[in-house]
């Protein structure tokens, strides 16, 4: 079972107010609304219990925070609003079970290993002008490694989505391009970045978002001007990739075909179209198909083929 | 109905369920809208989806009609027999413009769009496939002609009416 299929058992439970994968020092990786205010907890209980952590249970304002060992890497953190501790732990556990069959990758080399004690208070209140240096900084880094211009990335529906220099930094809680994201679209574009897998298209995602192809558009635009995601948008998927074209195939002996039909059946070789033929001998189309027709099903057959593979 | 479209109908056409069409329809639809940017790119591509469709017809109806229309008013009953021949239905009526060179194909109880309301997209020629299906016709028989669908039920009006007009 895929990873964000096992994460939408949580993110599908009205109980579940958000949750997220956290590494042992605590930063977040993967998060679902979880919310920012509990990040001083969690990691109060992380220092707490360190390598023992198996499965415990917070209280918070809100309500029950879970934490649970997935693997030595990755501990899972769910925060539940409305629900008994017995079966905010059960389902906790249910899904945790399940993520042992997963196999998770290492934490991204770039996140510090110690726990960041003072991390979340010395974030600035005001973001503005951090993001606007962290912006700037982005637009010449870019132009330095010769990455196009995000105004001339032109996102369309059958683009595959990639995760980008910058992905890791968006998907954490509570850094200025967390924040940014989440101002720009609140949940939906954290939802955009949790299903980009490096395998799914636009089109895709917005499927299993059940949203517009044109709100993933906004999003994933936004996400490759910030260097958060990339696209691979191959060129000839605007023109229709690979249609299948029918070409006939005359396998009788011509002599017995009718004389005003031979020179046509001569060029129904598996390669030709109807088109190709009238053209060739310079016809009307429709005169060269009435001179295939009779013999379709019989000694013509038509042969579908991948344009592509010519 | 003629003998010829009520005995092709019932003996010569091999057939599938209507709702397997029309549901299969909608989803080609509902495709279509959620990767087009307007409507005029949503009939557009539906037409040129029709004028496929149109080409492969053209070959079951090549070998099977033995009266080509000729003059461009006669792909009036052309046109009529293959829609019966495909749909099992006529079209409620035909009009042919004084100088032949217009002619309006209209369905009351279009087996396209039965039963398929839209609201939110004005212009939207949901059974534009039949104009497309009408142009590989027209083009491949060697006629510069267009075709379009001037009305729609699903959007309202009270039929569909498809028109091919000859340009030349």
């Amino acid at each position: 079972m895929a990873l964000e299929h096992i994460l939408g058992k949580l993110k599908y439970d009205g109980s579940v107010t958000g949750f997220a994968l956290l590494t042992n020092n605590g930063q977040p990786f993967l998060s679902f609304s979880l919310p920012e205010e509990l990040l001083p907890q969690i990691h109060g209980a992380l220092r707490i219990h360190a390598s023992s952590l198996k499965l415990v249970n917070v209280m918070t304002k809100q309500g029950t925070l879970i934490l649970a060992r997935v693997d030595p890497n990755w501990i899972l953190a769910v925060h539940f609003s409305e629900e008994s501790l017995g079966s905010a732990l059960q389902k906790t556990k249910t899904v945790v079970d399940m993520l042992e069959q997963v196999e998770l990758p290492p934490p991204p080399s770039n996140i510090a290993t110690e726990l960041p004690v003072e991390a979340v208070e010395e974030v600035p209140e005001d973001l503005s002008p951090e993001i606007e240096k962290m912006k700037a900084a982005t637009i010449t880094e870019g132009a330095e490694v010769g990455v196009p211009e995000a105004g001339l990335v032109v996102v369309r529906h059958g683009c595959i989505v990639h995760h980008g220099p910058r992905y890791t930094d968006a998907v954490t809680l509570g850094s200025p391009l967390n924040r940014l994201l989440k101002d720009k679209s609140a949940k939906f574009a954290v939802d955009v970045l949790l299903l980009a897998d490096e395998k799914r298209t636009v089109f895709k995602i917005s499927q299993e978002l059940g949203k517009s192809v044109e709100r993933v558009i906004d999003v994933v635009t936004w996400c490759v001007s910030e260097r958060i995601l990339t696209v691979e948008c191959p060129e000839e998927q605007e023109a229709g990739v690979a249609p299948i074209v029918e070409y006939p195939l005359y396998e009788g002996d011509l002599k017995k075909a009718k004389k005003e039909h031979q020179a046509v059946l001569m060029l129904c070789d598996g390669v030709h179209t109807v088109q190709d033929i009238a053209a060739e001998l310079n016809i009307p189309y429709f005169k060269a198909l009435q001179s295939i027709v009779p013999y379709r099903g019989k000694t013509v057959k038509f042969v579908g083929k991948d344009k592509a593979g010519e | 109905m003629g003998v010829k479209g009520s005995l092709a109908w019932s003996l010569k056409i091999p057939k599938v369920s209507k709702p397997l069409f029309q549901a299969t329809y909608r989803e080609l639809m509902n495709y279509l809208i959620q990767t087009s940017s307007n409507v005029d790119e949503i009939n557009q591509k539906l037409k040129e989806i029709g004028f496929k469709v149109g080409e492969y017809l053209l070959m079951d109806y090549a070998d099977r009609i033995r009266k080509h229309a000729v003059a461009f008013h006669q792909f009036a009953s052309t046109l009529q027999l293959a829609y019966k021949v495909n749909s099992g239905q006529e079209f409620t009526s035909i009009w042919i413009s004084d100088d032949r060179r217009v002619v309006k194909f209209t369905d009351v109880k279009c087996p396209i769009c039965e039963g398929v309301e839209i609201k939110d997209l004005p212009g939207l020629q949901y059974c534009n496939l039949v104009s497309g299906v009408f142009q590989a016709v027209l083009t491949l028989r060697g006629f510069n002609g267009d075709s379009y669908q001037e009305s729609c039920r699903a959007v309202g009006d009270d039929a569909c009416t498809w028109t091919i007009k000859l340009l030349e």
